[in-house]
């Protein structure tokens, strides 16, 4: 039986250890705010203004031409120069200075005007796999634009195929409306969790758990107690990140905000209870603040679906996305702020975080010991 | 005094081995959770998966579909209608739907205008954005290919041949390890040095020390070279076992100016962790402090995203990372395979900007005792 009395004595308790340390009580709602703008600015995965350097060896009406077309996309391509040789432009992309090098051979123009094709070599600097493969992309797009040009110039008709885009539920593609609602799924997560294994690390690395081992409380008041302070700290958070995803990156919220806090706090739930689970298993502080981290980074950056869509993963890591909760959280946003409620899915999203929570819970409360 | 330092290494060394539970997490992280980031995630468009609504279900309009091959590609199946689409988009299964007209291959051959849709999930953040290219690119040299009645190799037009360099396949599982791995040893130089100080604090050691012959700057010292020695220690296993041996990334460069570097960058970081040592008293703060100051640090150094399409300030701040010259050093020895007139900047850069941190370190730290 939970007795709220005692449970009432434990939040006390830790609501005045906060109170008194004056960088600690501060740091909590500070760390989630820095996530945010690191995150919500930081991951700007839109690959822009390119250095780039031009080899015109047929340096003709047409080379210009091309090489103009690459010149004036200055919002992909930024032109640092032209060389003179091979040599002296491979060597600014070793030296870092430049990320892309387009040769355009001698006779160019006139193998072109005899109506046979030319190759143009590129040098994309690769160390960056993304940013080379978008490059990749952006100067196909460029050079095919080039050839349809070219093509109906010289009398060949064509109309060609009309490619209409439409990005679903983030019409504009703003990475910005997923990269920040999307720190909701990580500051919830990672935060929560080491803040509640330390509050209970820290009483069996200070030999304070005696106090506790020998007392009348019982050992789910005390988990449940320290999990109830730990949820109350990342409640704030959780309107303070909230308010920042619609004020400052102006993420549109097309569902619930009351099922949406209903989501967050099962969310909290589940990490603050991994948290307490993992501090089963270590001794001290610095372990459960290097564990937990570790356990939580992994899963809620890169096998969310935050950065990968994890329906193009590979089958073991689409089995592991599925395993850790915050796959379904991630819809959860998804569905709040960009696609819109569907009850549904809502409801089956939110049953498999209970089952999380529940799991995660009671394993904690069976592997902690009031004795040792 | 060079023994009295000898000595606390030792303890040092023998204290971080007895707590298995720490042990065992550094260990998993320089092989377990290497092997994961290598693996689990990929920046570059692979098998994306998409469905077609294909209302013309012509012969053309299949060998159009059939340009979308693997790796880059999954092809998952036919819809039946845009409901259909809105459910599939909506439940994440695919990346996006290309829908073709009825009268697709008719337009085609009577050279007239067609469209083609794309409706891509605009949630995916990067990956929508590749795609989209990547089909754009596909469409518009099928279109080439099929309005003019000569063979693509005779027709006068510029085909685009892609070298990359230094990563052939532009495979990122190079730079995942890599930067995985720097991210550990930042992770780690913040952390360890720091709470080792912070755990003789808590513990009431420190007056002890204050009695005792060992001057606190000796004391400091041999925790920050104990850390060193660890942190290194498992760079080197890791770079020879995981990285070379395990994930098969080319190492081109020299192994020992690597080790070098690295030694230079963790030693000159650790000024950071005794920073932090001095701020906080407790394992909280410890843990706030060094979030709050790891995060920044890993991503001004241009290891989550290109440095040049950061914002305009951010691209300054980069600067006040060591990490960031680091990683570019590393990266120019690994991959590149370049040696010293090339990366020498890179170990001034490491060099310039961690003394003085690592000395204010020092400073704050015997203030604070």
């Amino acid at each position: 039986m939970l007795r709220l009395k005692k449970i009432k004595a434990i939040y006390k308790k830790e609501f005045k250890e906060l109170k008194r340390d004056k960088i600690s009580r501060i740091m909590v709602f500070m760390m989630p705010i820095m996530i945010m703008i690191v995150f919500g600015y930081g991951m700007a995965l839109d690959v822009e203004k390119i250095p780039f350097v031009i080899l015109d060896e047929d340096n003709s009406v047409l080379s210009r031409e091309l090489a103009y077309k690459f010149i004036e996309n200055t919002r992909y391509y930024r032109l640092i120069g032209a060389v003179s040789s091979q040599k002296e432009g491979l060597k600014l992309i070793d030296k870092g200075k430049i990320r892309m090098m387009i040769v355009i051979p001698y006779g160019f123009e006139k193998r072109l005007k005899s109506n046979k094709p030319v190759n143009v070599q590129i040098f994309e600097d690769g160390i960056f796999p993304y940013r080379a493969s978008v490059s990749v992309s952006y100067s196909n797009i460029i050079a095919n634009n080039f050839n349809i040009d070219l093509l109906s110039a010289n009398g060949n008709k064509n109309q060609g195929i009309d490619i209409r885009t439409r990005y679903w539920f983030n019409e504009d593609i703003r990475q910005k409306n997923v990269t920040a609602s999307g720190v909701l799924l990580i500051a919830l997560f990672i935060g929560p969790a080491i803040f509640s294994s330390l509050l209970i690390v820290k009483e069996k690395e200070y030999g304070s758990i005696y106090n506790i081992y020998t007392s009348s409380i019982n050992k789910a008041e005390f988990i449940i107690a320290k999990q109830l302070f730990a949820m109350s700290i990342f409640f704030v958070n959780f309107f303070i990140l909230f308010a920042m995803t619609i004020l400052l990156f102006n993420v549109p919220f097309k569902g619930s905000f009351i099922l949406f806090l209903l989501a967050a706090i099962i969310y909290l739930l589940v990490s603050t209870s991994l948290g307490i689970l993992i501090s089963t298993f270590v001794m001290t502080q610095v372990t459960a603040v290097v564990g937990t981290a570790i356990i939580c980074i992994i899963p809620s950056i890169l096998y969310s679906g935050y950065i990968t869509p994890v329906s193009s993963m590979t089958n073991e890591a689409y089995f592991i996305a599925h395993i850790f909760p915050n796959y379904y959280f991630f819809n959860l946003i998804k569905m709040s702020y960009l696609k819109g409620l569907s009850l549904i899915s809502y409801i089956k999203n939110i049953a498999i975080l209970l089952v999380f929570y529940l799991i995660f819970i009671s394993v904690a409360i069976y592997r902690f010991r009031k004795y040792e | 005094m060079i023994y009295r330092i000898v000595v606390l290494i030792i303890k040092e060394l023998i204290q971080f081995f007895r707590d298995k539970g720490l042990l065992l997490f550094v260990i998993y992280l320089f092989t377990g959770d290497m092997y994961i980031a290598a693996n689990g995630i990929d920046l570059t468009l692979k098998n994306a998966k998409f469905y077609v609504i294909d209302e013309d279900n012509s012969f053309l309009s299949r060998e159009l579909i059939s340009k979308f091959q693997k790796p880059t590609f999954e092809f998952s199946g036919y819809l039946s209608s845009v409901s259909m689409a809105e459910k599939y988009l909506f439940e994440d299964k695919c990346v996006g739907i290309i829908v073709i007209p009825e009268d697709f291959s008719k337009n085609i051959k009577n050279k007239t205008q067609t469209q083609i849709g794309i409706i891509v999930n605009g949630t995916e953040t990067s990956t929508s954005y590749l795609f989209s290219g990547y089909v754009s690119v596909i469409i518009s040299k099928f279109s080439i290919e099929n309005s003019f009645n000569i063979e693509t190799k005779n027709l006068p037009i510029v085909n685009l041949r892609q070298r990359i360099l230094y990563n052939n396949n532009m495979d990122s599982h190079i730079f995942m390890t890599i930067t995985e791995l720097f991210s550990v040893i930042t992770l780690l130089i913040l952390i360890l040095p720091a709470s080792a100080i912070i755990k003789e604090k808590e513990n009431g050691n420190i007056e002890m020390l204050l009695v005792s012959p060992v001057n606190i700057s000796e004391f400091m010292v041999a925790k920050v070279i104990a850390m060193n020695i660890i942190i290194i220690l498992g760079v080197i296993t890791t770079t020879i076992i995981i990285i070379k041996g395990v994930l098969k990334v080319p190492f081109n460069g020299s192994f020992i100016l690597f080790i070098l570097l690295t030694a230079i960058y963790v030693f000159t970081s650790s000024g950071i962790s005794m920073f932090i040592a001095s701020v906080a008293s407790n394992m909280l703060q410890v843990s706030q402090i060094t979030i709050m100051l790891l995060l920044p640090i890993l991503y001004l150094s241009g290891s989550w995203a290109p440095i040049e399409s950061m914002p305009y300030i951010f691209q300054k701040l980069t600067y006040l990372s060591p990490l960031k010259y680091y990683l570019e050093g590393s990266f120019t020895i690994i991959l590149k395979g370049l040696g010293l007139s090339y990366v020498y900047k890179h170990f001034l850069g490491t060099f310039i900007l961690g003394i003085p941190v690592f000395l204010a370190g020092v400073y704050f730290l015997k203030k604070k005792i």
